[in-house]
This record gives C-alpha cells, sequence and structure tokens, in this order.
C-alpha cells in the first residue's frame, strides 16, 4: 500500500504514514481552511490501511507492531474532532485485535496540550496511549 | 486639518490609552487570520511572554476568529445592512490581563443558543469544562455543520476567567455580538 505524505503548511501538520518504513506520524500545527478536506483523505487511508491488515493477518497472521505518533504543536477544536475520529478508527484497530498504540508528544511546559490528549485517551476502549514529555 | 484625520488621531488616541496590542477590521479571511497569528507569534516571543500563556493566547484567538469566519460566510451582511459593515477583532494588555475581543453580525433568532452555551460554559469549573469538552467531542460528528459548541468550551478552558459578550440590535433580524475572553498575565 502506498504511503501517505502530506508536507506541512502554516497551519496544517505533516503527515506521514508509511507502511512499508512502519512510521506513522502527524506534527505540526492543525488549523486548516477547511478542516474536513484536509483530514477525510486521511480517514480513508486509514481505512484502506485497516483492510490491507485485516488481508495480511487472514493470510500471514499477525503483523510487526504499529505505532502512530501525534506531535501537535496546537490544534484548533474543529481539528479536535477530525483528530478524535483518527484516534477512534486506529482504537477500532486495536479493538479488533491488531498490535497497534499511540504515542502523544507534547512540550513539557504545554500542560494543556497533555490534558488535551488525556481527553482523548478517555474516549478510547483498547488503544494504549503513551505521553512523551519533550 | 480634515475632519477624517481628526477622527483617526481620535480613534488611534482611544486605542492607545487601552493598550490595544492588536486590532483588525474587515474580512477575516484565513489568509489574514494566518498572517495576523504570525505577526502575534512574533510580538509574543519578542514581549517574553511564557509558552503557556502565548499558546492559551494563540489558540483562543484562532478559535474566535474562526466563529467570526463561520459568521461571515452564513451572513451576507451587506446584503442586509445595505452597507458594508465588517467584523473586528482586538487584542489590548490591560493591568493584569490579556484581553481578547471580537464583534461580527449574527441572525437574532442564533441569540437564544449562543448565549445558552455562553451562560453553560461560565458556570462550569475547570473540572465541569473539561467533561463537558470531552461528552461534545465524544457525541459530535465532524462533518456536523454546527460545531460551535466545542470552540466556545475550548475559549472558556483556555482563558481560566468567565466570558463577557453582548448583543446590540441593529435592525429586527440581526444584532453585533460582541464576545471578550481575558487571561490572566
Amino acid at each position: 500500500m502506498n504511503a501517505l505524505l502530506i508536507e506541512p503548511s502554516d497551519f496544517s501538520p505533516k503527515v506521514v504514514f508509511d507502511p512499508v518504513k512502519n512510521l506513522f506520524e502527524v506534527s505540526g500545527e492543525s488549523r486548516p481552511e477547511n478542516t474536513s478536506k484536509f483530514y477525510v483523505p486521511i480517514l480513508e487511508w486509514l481505512q484502506q490501511y485497516q483492510n490491507v491488515l485485516y488481508w495480511e493477518k487472514d493470510k500471514f497472521g499477525q503483523s510487526a507492531a504499529k505505532t502512530f505518533e501525534f506531535k501537535f504543536d496546537y490544534f484548533n477544536s474543529t481539528s479536535a474532532k477530525f483528530i478524535m475520529d483518527v484516534l477512534m478508527q486506529l482504537d477500532k484497530m486495536a479493538q479488533d485485535g491488531f498490535n497497534i498504540n499511540a504515542k502523544w508528544y507534547y512540550d513539557k511546559r504545554d500542560e494543556d496540550m497533555k490534558e488535551s490528549g488525556e481527553e482523548f485517551s478517555k474516549l478510547l476502549k483498547k488503544l494504549p496511549m503513551e505521553f512523551i514529555e519533550t | 486639518m480634515s475632519k477624517e484625520i481628526s477622527e483617526a488621531l481620535e480613534i488611534h488616541q482611544f486605542m492607545n490609552e487601552r493598550n490595544v496590542i492588536m486590532s483588525f477590521m474587515g474580512e477575516l479571511t484565513h489568509q489574514v487570520t494566518t498572517s495576523l497569528l504570525k505577526n502575534l507569534k512574533e510580538d509574543m516571543n519578542a514581549a517574553n511572554v511564557d509558552v503557556v500563556t502565548q499558546k492559551r493566547l494563540y489558540g483562543i484567538i484562532v478559535e474566535c476568529l474562526d466563529n467570526i469566519s463561520k459568521h461571515w460566510i452564513a451572513l451576507d451582511i451587506e446584503k442586509v445592512l445595505g452597507r458594508a459593515s465588517p467584523p473586528i477583532f482586538m487584542l489590548s494588555r490591560v493591568n493584569n490581563y490579556y484581553i481578547i475581543l471580537t464583534g461580527n453580525h449574527i441572525p437574532n433568532e442564533q441569540i437564544d443558543l449562543l448565549v445558552k452555551k455562553i451562560e453553560l460554559v461560565n458556570s462550569l469549573d475547570k473540572k465541569g469544562l473539561q467533561d463537558f469538552y470531552r461528552q461534545t467531542l465524544a457525541k459530535e460528528s465532524p462533518l456536523e455543520r454546527d460545531n460551535a459548541g466545542l470552540g466556545i468550551i475550548d475559549i472558556a478552558l483556555k482563558s481560566g476567567n468567565k466570558l463577557e459578550y453582548d448583543f446590540r440590535p441593529v435592525t429586527k433580524d440581526v444584532s453585533f455580538y460582541v464576545i471578550q475572553a481575558r487571561i490572566s498575565l
């Protein structure tokens, strides 16, 4: 499956979802002009990736662990709902037995970013979420 | 001195006396917002504002400007009033507070709901706001059009102070809505 690569801008994050390198990372600032236009392709990519994982599991058994890393400087409230959707999708994969986890990075001076991640994690059923101070 | 120059000087003096750091009146496109935010970041870095306050201030301003844009898109005010009347954004520093103030026209039919939302967030403490934020996050679909709830909660959380607001009737259908958030320094 092709990697999803989105270059960052002053108002949208960098996205690297690369199954070959086993690298999954979202970083930067998120307040896109059209939030839905930015996040829907990410959610669609994840849906496809989930299908691939099902197929692989069926054929070859459980695949290697996958860590999705979130390194936000800032996100607005409209983005928050889409980030929640991304996490929900990952949570669904974890609930289906895939070895998936999330890492939430935050600047040690930015307690609000840590708390935002904690609020997200309270809504997840299975996805393990680790908080990492930078 | 022309009347216009004299008035401009009065406006400048008025703003200066109120410690206005930044103000903008006009159509707040995403591009304008981005440019204002860039200036703001630079100003705050230069003023050695601590990171938490910087980020909270930044977050509140983004939400306020996003709200203005939404109302601006939804309401063709020039058509309603027969003249241009763009929104306003103002950032000032008074005593131990940063004050963020925005003003824009909204349809009168939206006022009741907006007042309910603001009064609700004003009635909650930090824990209550976090719970409400999480409930709203879980409930709302990102594709729903009305997503004003989360923005107001976010502003209240970052502000740490009660939000102040007013509605000034302009026509029988439209009012000018002003909302003010404060951050303690």
